[in-house]
């Protein structure tokens, strides 16, 4: 990926050296150079520009200007550079990306581009890849004139289905995201959809290759019998079947209390439940737990705490029909903008960076996970979409909390992962319960009746394990805790 | 020369172009470009599927909307595979049924 960049400033050797830096770099190109502000929005307006450099202090307006002026600036493209660090605070409101405080090192330029970079590669993927996939399922359902565009049961596939074309183009890890892009269509008006089904998938991976069964809600084993249970109308006695069955003959059942042989099931008797003793601690109860185990992940979840997905049918529009054929663009801009929120991979490769760089100087760093444990509560009232808003405003929350230099994402909907640089773990854990602190206070201030749980692990960075070594610890203890 | 080029037979019918392949993991789709649809050979439904998830998942338009034929001559066939493709083809000598298909496939492109 290249990113055609823009400098605006009106120092004149700042912008070859700037130039220079620019050229030098494997993933940038000079889009243009401006002195001022008017002949940046000229340009902003007439080119595509990837990347601006943009200077705080102009003599004809000022960087802000040019960013209120020029509607189609992201933010996220923007590096203001500047003599002074007093604007930090107002440039970070508007969303920019990164702030130079002239002049900077050749490292500091290379950590700003390297995060422009990540959010174009983010927004790459939201944009050109979520459109051009569903540009291709609307021609392959146009081209072969489907009345119903159907999910075919599979059991190789995450969902347990899959959409042809639709599920090719998403590899495994993502393969949920089939829903979420049928469902934009439909909402933008390419498709109109029928209900088939509903099923269940884990609220961690989203897998639906689920393990259920019936647990002890004293200690939470698995190892539990069921008998039926008998009420003998005549004596009023109830019981499990067991104490019916006489040893000699299991097949004729006989009454401990009063002796008579049980003869007409809803005459003489009935058996009105299903009674339940937990091998491992005895317990008789007649509501067990009943849990569901990952099947992928193991993660161990209640059977209510599992994410509903809705299974349709689709038929294209007229509009979709003009999609498929290039005659209407399609852009799913607002789809999926968790992609930047829900991104462990990235995470990993931090995590790996963070190792690397640990190894050539001497400091600490910090990894910590936060489980929102009985977060999917609130996801199953409030639905996918909301859900969704949620996740990301406890993200904002938490980025609000923290350094530039640390990150932030969550692994899946309920485990957030967070690093924290340059500070050791007696230094970042104040940090760490001040962001646990609020983000129980943000949910539970919106959802009355409502007390958020939160498990979180703290683990210095090491530089003898692998980020994925580091990450897999870091959950397993929460799943402890849990 | 790759194995599953050693299996690969280019087959002219009417006005269209077919390309018969063995599925096999080194299966590159760029050919298709050149080819109005595939008829592949259902050996194992593994390789089937993974050369349906390339030809579907190829950036070219030509490629990842190549109508895909299944040829079987008598052996059991995955439903989901199936449903996954354009049509089945019990024997190779007649290709009728996948002409009109590719016909009307590429009439709506």
């Amino acid at each position: 990926m290249k990113l055609n960049s823009l400098i605006i400033d009106d120092d004149a050797s700042f912008r070859v050296l700037l130039r220079k830096m620019v050229e030098k770099h494997d993933s940038l190109t000079i889009g243009g150079m401006a002195e001022n502000g008017e002949q940046a929005m000229e340009l902003l307006n007439s080119k595509n520009i990837d990347l601006v450099f943009l200077d705080v202090q102009m003599p004809d307006m000022s960087g802000f200007d040019v960013l209120d002026a020029v509607k189609n600036i992201d933010p996220t493209q923007v590096i203001i550079t500047s003599g002074s660090s007093a604007h930090g605070i107002k440039a970070f409101d508007y969303g920019i990306t990164d702030y130079l405080v002239k002049p900077f090192t050749q490292e500091r330029f290379e950590e700003a581009i390297n995060r422009v970079l990540r959010n174009a590669e983010r927004n790459q993927y939201t944009t050109t890849l979520i459109n051009q996939i569903l540009g291709k399922v609307l021609l392959y359902i146009h081209t072969r004139d489907f009345q119903d565009f159907r999910p075919i049961p599979s059991r190789e596939s995450k969902l347990g289905y899959l959409y042809p074309m639709l599920t090719s183009n998403l590899d495994f890890r993502r393969e949920e995201k089939a829903l979420d892009i049928l469902d934009m269509a439909e909402q933008e008006g390419f498709l109109t959809s029928t209900y088939i089904d509903s099923f269940y998938t884990c609220n961690n991976c989203y897998n639906s290759y689920l393990l259920f069964r019936e647990t002890c809600p004293s200690c939470q084993s698995a190892d539990v019998e069921s008998e039926e249970q008998i009420h003998h109308f005549p004596c009023a006695y109830v019981g499990p079947i067991s104490d019916f069955q006489s040893s000699s003959n299991p097949n004729t059942l006989e009454c401990p209390k009063c002796e008579r042989i049980l003869k007409h099931i809803g005459v003489d008797y009935d058996k009105p439940s299903i009674v339940f003793t937990c091998k491992r601690c005895d317990h008789i109860f007649q509501d067990p737990v009943v849990k569901a185990k990952c099947n992928v992940c193991s993660s161990d979840m209640n059977v209510e705490s599992l994410l509903k997905k809705n299974l349709k049918s689709y038929q294209i529009t007229s509009l979709g029909r003009d999609a498929a054929l290039g005659k209407v663009i399609i852009d799913l801009n607002e789809f999926d903008d968790m992609v930047d929120v829900i991104d462990k991979e990235y995470f990993q490769r931090l995590l790996s960076k963070e190792i690397e760089r640990k190894k050539e100087a001497t400091f600490d760093s910090t990894i910590a996970s936060f489980q929102l444990e009985n977060i999917s509560e609130i996801y199953e009232q409030i639905g996918n979409q909301n859900s969704k808003k949620l996740v990301r405003e406890i993200f904002e929350l938490v980025n609000s909390e923290i350094n530039r230099s640390d990150e932030v994402v969550f692994q899946s909907m309920v485990t957030i992962w967070l690093l924290v640089t340059e500070k050791g773990v007696s230094e970042a854990t104040p940090v760490i319960k001040r962001i646990e602190q609020r983000i129980k206070e943000l949910v539970d201030d919106n959802y009355s009746n409502f007390s958020l749980s939160i498990s979180k692990n703290i683990k210095p960075v090491v530089t003898t394990k692998t980020a994925s070594e580091q990450l897999q610890e870091l959950n397993a203890t929460l799943r402890d805790i849990s | 020369m790759s194995e599953e080029s050693e299996v690969q037979e280019k087959i002219e019918f009417d006005d269209l172009k077919f390309l018969r392949f063995r599925p096999s993991p080194s299966f590159n789709p760029d050919i298709l470009e050149d080819y109005d649809a595939v008829i592949m050979e259902y050996l194992d439904s593994h390789n089937v599927m993974e050369a349906i998830h390339k030809i579907r998942s190829h950036n070219e338009k030509l490629v990842y909307i190549t109508p895909i034929f299944l040829l079987n001559e008598g052996g059991y066939m995955k439903d989901s595979i199936i449903e996954m493709v354009d049509g089945v083809i019990p024997n190779i000598m007649n290709l009728d049924y996948a002409a009109a298909t590719t016909r009307k496939i590429n009439s709506r492109l």
